[in-house]
């Protein structure tokens, strides 16, 4: 039996680039749309937001069908989370899954709405994912195997049922060609969000000044102090790499093992 | 048997005209475009005898070959045409110019003959070409014996020249052959790409090298497949002879990169014909094999297709296969239509190139650097900025290369020199984007209009007498390419204004005790723009003893910087800037003096032992005397 095609919402951000400071997308979320054609997914874009140029570059990466929510700005999380359940995005049934940026890159979004979305749809949220593939790639579950981006290049394996929220490390190798076709092309479709009233955070949030804070090192990256060898011979030196790559989780096991 | 005759040469102009109109049906499958014909035809001939005969006499024997070949064969056939005239079929005097056209034909068919023999040239095709020289030589041979025949009996009909007879038509139906589905065919088509050639300022000495802009809203962008074409790209293709001399001076090819300009362009043919072909001349090095499949609608890119994709990113766009092509053919305008299809409609660049055109479009720079950091190696010598709406004299455009610290050494000594020589000028600073001609080159041209718009917006914002940059792709964009877009200024490269001023006084030089330098042109001030004296003035007036490369000026060797290359991950078999190098080492060179940021960064990552590299605008500065 053919596996049906998972139906994926990307949320989509009016990124800025962070060097210039020009609007531009958001490079997780650029990979997010690469994860998802990555799984075989019919995805939509999800914009809470009047529709906005940037938006079309997205289409370029791949994303054919994008849709914003006006009036969604008093209360983003609600109108997304409004959004993906009301089963009006794809005729064919409800989504199985959510795709967004691990992370700001500086404009109007927020590191915290992965979080926020999944609380609100009571969906579990794995964040930092590096890499996705169906578990059962015939069956009809949407389980996915996860593969999760930890510090100094370790990777952890996860396993997730859907549907659920997939928050998507810059690390991850799926950046989609840009098709400057696609985005010439793009349709942005606008939606009434359904939202009136004022944010309910406006006021509520402190301001602080940034302050580095003690790394937290995950126990699967805290890999012990590793050799020092003085003049090896460069047989010894790069078998002594491939073997830390691969207590690392970085390098598969040899073959065989 | 006069008559004979006289229907044979009808019979064959004939032919050729019916495989003239194949031809001709097959080209118009290409995307229209508006030709100015009657212009066009009435420079034919001077296109043929002053710029073609200028490309081909840089080898005699090709031009002393084509006046007898295609002289007597044309003549003679014409000649023998006319005899259906009873006065002329009766005409003694007439047959013996038939004789002496025939002749002459059946001698250049004996230096056709000539050029693949002992062997075949690396350079030059086979295939049909070796069967070539028999066809013409039994059809001027019989033609010259039956003309003879006839001069010794006017009015005969010996069955003695029943053999001359069958020879010449054998000939005939071999040069039919020739021409309807070999290499003859280059005499038609090339005198159609004459007459409608897509860049006319080329021809009586001019220069026309700015890529042409593209209509970003047209359904399909670019070249895709063989239909997507003007037509008089795809009657271009038809006019190449194989001369092989595109591939002699082409740096990919020469570096073992996945790139025959020759090769690419019979591709370009077989792909109109739909079918793998009969190419024989050497092939593209190191090309995975394709599927050579094509057709008029079919694309043309890809390992199932005609050509592969590596090929279409090796190029370095320095346009010497261009320089070199005696049919004038635009290759690197074929390339770029290629890569536009490639880069818009499919998105498939590079994966180097992806991430340069993704920065572009985010960070208005192919790096993703700051801006502003653009200046850096300026700090310290205070270079005003000119705001919006300012006004200065010159306007120093400083181009991507002003991120890398050693160019900014010759930024710096640039600077020096206009403030001795006591000018006024200012930079945009943070205002200054990328020119976007990475993105251009590379086919991206929605990115290279984004960054186009910004950059004519700036500078039209600011008032300013002209622009001088160190940069000749900046150079070549700026001057060459805007003024389609809407940006009309006057744009000089750093080594004209030098030399402006060294000439008018304003700089005085003693030439130093130097070892031999070598000018490396830059094939966006050379061949792109034809300005090679000035540098070389410049170098004269500061440095001792001068050397030239054997390929130098207008034939300069790309130090394969250009068209992208060095971010398309290309594979090749040694380095571009290797090789140019070791031609600097093998003239005695032991400075290359540069004036270009990619030639800098490319000859300057050739390793040790090699000639040192200096920008022109640093030898100067060293030259200068303080009053």
């Amino acid at each position: 039996m053919m596996a049906t095609a998972l139906r994926a919402v990307v949320l989509l951000s009016a990124g800025i680039d962070p060097v210039s400071g020009r609007p531009a997308p958001v490079g997780t979320e650029i990979r997010a749309i690469g994860l998802a054609r990555a799984l075989g997914a019919r995805a939509i874009g999800l914009h809470a937001g009047l529709p906005v140029p940037v938006l079309r570059e997205y289409a370029g990466y791949g994303l054919a069908d994008i849709v914003c929510l006006d009036g969604a700005g008093a209360d983003p999380v609600t109108a997304l989370a409004r959004a993906i359940l009301s089963g009006g995005l794809f005729a064919e049934g409800p989504v199985d899954l959510v795709l967004a940026g691990r992370r700001a890159s500086g404009g109007a979004d927020s590191g915290l709405l992965p979080y926020a979305v999944a609380e609100r749809l009571g969906w579990p949220i794995v964040a930092d994912v590096a890499a996705a593939q169906r578990a059962t790639p015939a069956g009809p579950s949407p389980e996915l195997e996860i593969e999760q981006a930890r510090p100094r290049g370790a990777r952890r394996t996860a396993r997730v049922a859907g549907p659920c929220v997939l928050s998507v490390h810059e690390v991850a190798a799926c950046v989609p060609d840009f098709v400057f076709a696609q985005a010439r092309a793009a349709v942005l479709r606008t939606m009434p969000a359904g939202i009136d009233g004022s944010p309910p955070l406006a006021g509520g949030a402190e301001e602080r000044a940034y302050r580095r804070r003690p790394r937290l090192i995950a126990a699967a990256a805290q890999a012990s102090g590793g050799r020092v060898l003085v003049d090896p011979a460069p047989q010894d030196a790069a078998r002594a790499i491939i073997d830390h790559l691969r207590a690392l989780g970085v390098l598969p096991p040899p073959a065989g093992s | 048997m006069g008559l004979v005759l006289v229907c044979l040469a009808w019979g064959l102009a004939a032919c050729v005209l019916l495989a003239a109109l194949g031809l001709a049906r097959r080209w118009r499958q290409g995307r229209p475009v508006r030709v100015a014909w009657i212009a066009g035809l009435a420079a034919v001939p001077r296109r043929y005898l002053v710029d073609v005969h200028h490309v081909v006499e840089r080898r005699p024997e090709a031009a002393r070959m084509h006046v007898p070949a295609a002289g007597g064969l044309l003549g003679g056939s014409v000649a023998l045409m006319l005899a259906a005239l009873p006065a002329l079929r009766g005409s003694r005097a007439w047959w013996a110019v038939v004789a002496v056209l025939f002749a002459a034909a059946l001698w250049g068919a004996i230096l056709v003959r000539r050029r693949r023999r002992p062997a075949v040239p690396s350079f030059l095709s086979a295939g049909m070409f070796l069967w070539l020289p028999g066809a013409l030589g039994a059809y001027a041979g019989g033609g010259l014996l039956l003309a003879l025949g006839m001069l010794a009996a006017p009015d005969g009909g010996s069955p003695v020249l029943l053999a001359p007879l069958l020879l010449a038509i054998g000939g005939a139906v071999g040069l039919l052959v020739q021409f309807a589905r070999g290499p003859m065919r280059h005499a038609f088509a090339g005198t159609v790409w004459l007459a409608a050639h897509a860049r006319p300022g080329r021809f009586g000495g001019g220069r026309d090298t700015a890529l042409r802009p593209l209509d970003l809203d047209a359904a399909r962008l670019g070249a895709m497949a063989p239909s997507d074409f003007a037509w008089t790209a795809l009657a271009s293709f038809d006019a190449c002879i194989q001369c092989g001399r595109c591939e002699q001076a082409c740096p990919a090819f020469a570096a073992g990169q996945r790139l025959n300009p020759k090769a690419l362009i019979q591709d370009l043919v077989a792909a109109t014909r739909g079918s793998g072909h009969s190419y024989s001349g050497s092939p593209t090095p190191n090309a995975p094999p394709v599927a050579c499949r094509g057709g008029m609608d079919a694309p043309i890119i890809g390992a199932g297709a005609m050509i592969h994709p590596d090929t279409l990113w090796a190029c370095t766009t320095c346009r010497a296969c261009v320089e070199e092509c005696p049919m004038m053919i635009e290759h690197v305008d074929a390339i770029v239509d290629l890569r536009r299809g490639q880069a818009l409609m499919l998105g498939q660049v590079r994966p180097g190139a992806a991430q340069a055109l993704r920065r572009m479009r985010d960070s208005a720079e192919p790096g993703g650097r700051p801006l502003a950091a653009r200046a850096d190696g300026l700090a310290a010598l205070d270079v005003p900025v000119l705001p919006g709406g300012g006004e200065t004299d010159i306007l120093l455009w400083l181009g991507e290369g002003a991120f890398d610290l050693r160019y900014g050494r010759t930024l710096q000594a640039l600077v020096r020199l206009m403030r001795l020589a006591g000018l006024r000028f200012a930079i945009l600073g943070e205002a200054e984007p990328d020119c976007g001609d990475l993105a251009r080159r590379l086919g991206d041209e929605a990115t290279f209009r984004l960054l186009a718009d910004e950059a004519i917006a700036t500078l039209n914002a600011r008032r300013f007498r002209r622009i001088v940059t160190a940069d000749p792709h900046a150079l070549h964009v700026l001057r060459n390419e805007y003024p389609a877009l809407g940006g009309h200024w006057t744009v000089q490269h750093h080594t004209a204004l030098l030399d402006e001023l060294v000439s008018s006084g304003a700089l005085r030089l003693t030439p130093r005790d130097l070892p031999p330098v070598a000018y490396h042109d830059p094939c966006y001030l050379g061949r792109y723009n034809g300005e090679v004296e000035a540098p070389r003035r410049l170098l004269d007036a500061a440095c001792g003893t001068r050397v030239e490369m054997a390929r130098h000026g207008l034939r300069a060797m790309c130090c394969g910087g250009g068209g992208g290359n060095p971010i398309s991950d290309v594979d090749g078999a040694a380095r571009i800037p290797d090789l140019r190098m070791a031609q600097a080492g093998a003239v005695g060179a032991a400075i290359v003096a540069v004036g270009c940021p990619g030639c800098t960064a490319m000859l300057e990552g050739v390793p040790a032992p090699r000639p040192e590299v200096r920008d022109i605008a640093e030898l100067v500065l060293d030259a200068v005397v303080t009053a």
